[in-house]
């Protein structure tokens, strides 16, 4: 399953939470995560590899 | 006594009266014609051309002075590009080239020499130092003509650093091993798991990782998800026949299982995945590839999943 249409945007959203760096991928996937949970966007599986093309 | 008619030498004079021809015959250059002496000599007077400065062209004297002009004259400074000139040129260099080579009684010369002079020093020079002997240069260092095992010397071969000097002799131990120092190693690192969000319950296979190039192993896990995540790994070769090894030896249980470790919901703490007693003891035998599944019972709605390997190459 692609990721979803709002990845962008959320990307964007978690790079400007505190404690979120490219340096580590975890906190830029759970802040991304976080982001669709708070605006319930169904995704599946993902890891940071997905979110390459979008940061 | 012999008696001539008149007109018997009538005849005689008027044959060579013939023979000689008259002054205004014509020349005659062609060999093959019956002509008179005067129509010859006429003839080969036009073959040989007259003495001028400027023969009648295509004369054997017209051919002579061109031939002159090519030759040069005999001069301290002939013609330009006449032979003599480019002889005299190529005489110069030989007298160069003779002087280099120099003369059999030459003496050896240290500095600036004739090559006869330098190849005799330089004959001189290996035969001082050639041991015609032993069959070996005379100026062996000490230390490379001390016999094996021998007390080490105080001189021997150095070998300057890499800014060209501060040599230093290479050291052995005593059994010839050269001394050799580790200031550091490299520590390869593949990431299997870069953050994996787990949403399902499903298998999260990883690729398949070529680890028969390290010699040491470290396998790290860290997982933020909400959920515990179960790690099982595969070794495997892809070779024939085809293997995959999933299960290991428990000596709790006194028999095989799945070789696998739980991850507790953690958000910060990083696991040393190797040091757990069934892992090492998986992780302890040869080894040429590894995959990964990492699942979870319960689908995770936050965090991620992280697993790392440390290699030392061999």
């Amino acid at each position: 399953m692609p990721m979803p249409a709002e990845t962008q945007v959320a990307v964007a959203w978690a790079l400007q939470q505190d404690g979120v760096t490219v340096d580590e991928s975890s906190t830029v996937v759970d802040a991304v995560r976080q982001y669709f949970n708070s605006h319930s966007i169904p995704y599946e599986t993902f890891s940071y590899d997905d979110l390459a093309p979008y940061l | 006594m012999v008696t001539i008619k008149n007109s018997e030498l009538r005849d005689l004079w008027k044959q060579a009266a013939d023979g000689i021809g008259e002054p205004d015959d014509s020349p005659v250059s062609d060999g093959s014609s019956e002509a008179t002496i005067i129509a010859l000599l006429k003839g080969l007077q036009g073959i040989i051309g007259l003495v001028t400065a400027s023969p009648t062209s295509n004369t054997v004297q017209d051919r002579l002075k061109a031939l002159a002009d090519r030759i040069g004259e005999v001069a301290a400074s002939p013609t330009a590009n006449t032979l003599l000139a480019r002889l005299k040129t190529l005489e110069g260099y030989l007298d160069g080239l003779e002087a280099g080579i120099g003369a059999p009684s030459d003496a050896a010369a240290t500095g600036d020499g004739s090559l006869i002079a330098i190849v005799k020093q330089l004959r001189a020079i290996l035969t001082d130092v050639w041991n015609d002997t032993n069959h070996r240069l005379n100026a062996a260092l000490p230390d490379v003509s001390a016999e094996f095992g021998s007390t080490a010397g105080s001189k021997g071969l150095m070998i300057a650093g890499s800014d060209g000097s501060n040599a230093r002799a290479i050291k052995t131990k005593s059994d010839g091993t050269v001394l050799t120092e580790l200031t550091g190693r490299i520590v390869e690192e593949v990431v299997v798991y870069n953050a994996l969000a787990i949403a399902s319950t499903g298998n999260n296979l990883s690729g398949i990782i070529d680890v028969s190039k390290y010699r040491a192993l470290s396998i790290l896990v860290r997982s933020s998800l909400d959920q515990s995540a179960s790690v099982r790994v595969t070794s495997l070769s892809s070779g024939v026949p085809s293997i995959r090894i999933t299960k290991s030896w428990d000596t709790s249980t006194a028999g095989f299982v799945d070789t696998a470790v739980v991850i507790p919901v953690d958000t910060e703490r990083w696991y040393a995945l190797h040091t757990h007693p069934q892992f090492a003891a998986f992780l302890s035998q040869p080894i040429r590839q590894l995959q990964f599944n990492v699942v979870c019972t319960v689908a995770p709605t936050s965090g991620s999943f992280m697993l790392v390997i440390w290699g030392v190459p061999n």
